[in-house]
């Protein structure tokens, strides 16, 4: 089945992807099966899933910083299953309700103009520095990491004098903790201070927060943590595999589908094939009722379902 | 490391050359010229910050530290940095602050002081500037008494290190009764005095301080006269009273020093 191309605008650039097959969203619900949010998993197949998707290598997919990953993730979300994630949540009277929560709205919060002015480069003492955000791997590690300083160096790309450029990407962990160590103060000052912003922005995203309202007050925020970035991804995609598995079963049995056309849908379209199957059932369950009130045989569908 | 055009040492090499284009001039008194000096990187930083836990007396881990810094940072080959001494080290060390850190500093207040004021930031840049506008000197000096004549100096950094490793190294850092409070203070009082006595003549023999060690120093300047401590005393009074207009801070009837420990340096 011919696959679309999309493109998403991620923060400083766009990327092309091919929207998600029925196969590769069943292998991420795998990753949801239970209450627990389990990051590592999540992100290992993730990755597997954007590298069949797009022309990114697994190098330059574990090196996209934490938000384009997050919005590449959105888009792909948008794009084959849906602009709009059905939740249930309970409101300040503890009654259930049903929300819609939109896609576009959470990917235009996470681009918004703030994350771009607080990754401008800057010049500190006549060092020119330009920083970045880090990528999910970095993040956990960062979550592991005692020495405060050894933090900051995720959120540094390089730095520019004289005529030397020092590209921190190029380095190792370590080897990026041996270079901090000797660098000026001041720049180190700057470098903090702008993380400590970025950290700032990042905890202020409330992905919830087009639905606020006096009813519905619950907070989302994108932090940098593995384990909420985990929960987001599982948050949009998540639904019941059980019910893929028997709508497959429907499908194939009463529809004729092979596994092979359902696996290369996207699930969009599987839900749209559902959805069809369900309207003739209960169109010919009503056709079916009135020729038995008159005494006729039952009809064949276009299905060929009875 | 992979793919790299520049290897890890090549790029701390780099690193280096921007210590140059960085560089600030401190004035040093005992030279009467300026000098100039690295600033600090996040390696010493980190390093003066762990100087914070300790001894609230000696700090002789701050005062070791910041005197390797001192060696570390400075540009010139032809200063011999032993031989720098406590006032050249204070200027070194708030020049070293406002061009690595900044040339502001905010003191910490008391419950009490902060009745009267609600903040307490200074422009140190400008009480350095205006400090070393006179080019400021302390001299050595002779004290006389009867027969006792003693030299007197600010010590040098040799002699701070000397005293700092042989005395105060291996101290208890948390001090429990007021015994032992007592006598720290008062060993303090007197290991101080004996870093700035330089030599002793008595009658017509002279005894270098400096070729002994501090047990020695401190045994021979016990059995000083009165007369001649107080002089000492006298010395380092007048030494400070120099050091108040860029140590000392007033506002609004809330008068306070700038530390001279790693407190300074917390950002």
């Amino acid at each position: 089945m011919a696959k679309l191309i999309s493109t998403a605008d991620l923060l400083q650039s766009s990327l092309d992807f091919k929207e998600l097959d029925l196969k590769q969203y069943r292998q991420l619900l795998k990753c949801f099966l239970g209450d627990e949010v389990y990051a590592d998993l999540i992100f290992n197949n993730t990755d597997n899933i954007i590298k069949e998707l797009t022309s990114l290598s697994y190098k330059e997919i574990t090196n996209l910083n934490f938000l384009d990953y997050c919005l590449l993730l959105f888009n792909i979300r948008q794009v084959s299953i849906g602009d709009t994630v059905l939740l249930y949540a309970e409101d300040v009277e503890q009654k259930q309700l049903k929300i819609d929560l939109r896609i576009s709205k959470i990917i235009e919060q996470v681009t918004d103009k703030k994350i771009i002015d607080l990754l401008t480069p800057e010049t500190i003492d006549q060092c020119y520095i330009e920083y970045r955000l880090p990528s999910i791997r970095e993040i956990l590690i960062l979550e592991k990491e005692k020495d405060i300083y050894s933090f900051y160096t995720f959120f540094l790309k390089t730095i520019k004098f004289s005529s030397s450029i020092i590209d921190l990407e190029d380095y190792t962990f370590k080897e990026r903790e041996e270079i901090i160590q000797k660098i000026p103060v001041k720049v180190m000052t700057g470098l903090t201070k702008r993380t400590h912003s970025i950290i700032e922005h990042c905890n202020k995203i409330n992905l919830l927060q087009s639905l606020n309202s006096k009813s519905f007050d619950k907070k989302l925020y994108l932090t940098l943590n593995s384990q909420i970035i985990a929960f987001v991804i599982k948050l949009i995609y998540n639904t019941s595999l059980e019910s893929i598995y028997e709508l497959m079963f429907a499908l194939s049995k009463a529809a004729n589908f092979s596994g092979t056309f359902l696996d290369d849908c996207s699930p969009g379209e599987f839900y749209f094939f559902t959805k069809k199957l369900e309207e003739i059932s209960a169109r010919q369950q009503e056709s079916n009722n009135l020729n038995a009130e008159n005494g006729l045989p039952p009809i064949v569908s276009e299905f060929g379902l009875e | 490391m992979s793919q790299t055009t520049e290897t890890v040492q090549d790029v701390l090499q780099l690193l280096k050359a921007l210590d140059q284009t960085n560089s600030f001039e401190v004035y040093l008194p005992s030279l009467q010229r300026s000098v100039l000096f690295k600033q600090l990187n996040t390696e010493q930083l980190k390093k003066i910050l762990k100087t914070i836990i300790d001894s609230p007396i000696h700090n002789t881990e701050f005062t070791i530290t910041f005197n390797s810094i001192i060696k570390d940072n400075i540009l010139d080959d032809s200063v011999n940095v032993e031989e720098l001494n406590v006032f050249d080290k204070t200027l070194i060390l708030i020049k070293t602050r406002i061009e690595s850190i900044s040339s502001e500093y905010t003191f910490t207040l008391n419950d009490e002081e902060k009745v009267q004021l609600e903040s307490f930031k200074v422009n140190v840049a400008d009480a350095y500037n205006k400090f070393i506008e006179s080019s400021p000197i302390y001299n050595t000096e002779i004290i006389k008494s009867n027969n006792c004549e003693l030299e007197i100096s600010l010590p040098t950094l040799q002699t701070e290190n000397k005293l700092e490793k042989e005395l105060y190294k291996n101290v208890k850092l948390e001090i429990t009764t007021p015994e032992e409070l007592r006598n720290t203070i008062g060993e303090t009082f007197i290991n101080e005095l004996t870093k700035y006595i330089t030599s002793i003549k008595v009658n017509e023999s002279t005894i270098d301080l400096n070729q002994h060690n501090f047990k020695t120093r401190i045994k021979l300047v016990e059995q000083l006269p009165t007369t001649c401590i107080n002089g000492v005393l006298k010395y380092i009074e007048k030494y400070k009273e120099l050091l108040k207009p860029l140590i000392t801070h007033s506002n609004t009837g809330v008068e306070k020093d700038l530390p001279q420990d790693a407190t300074f340096f917390n950002m």
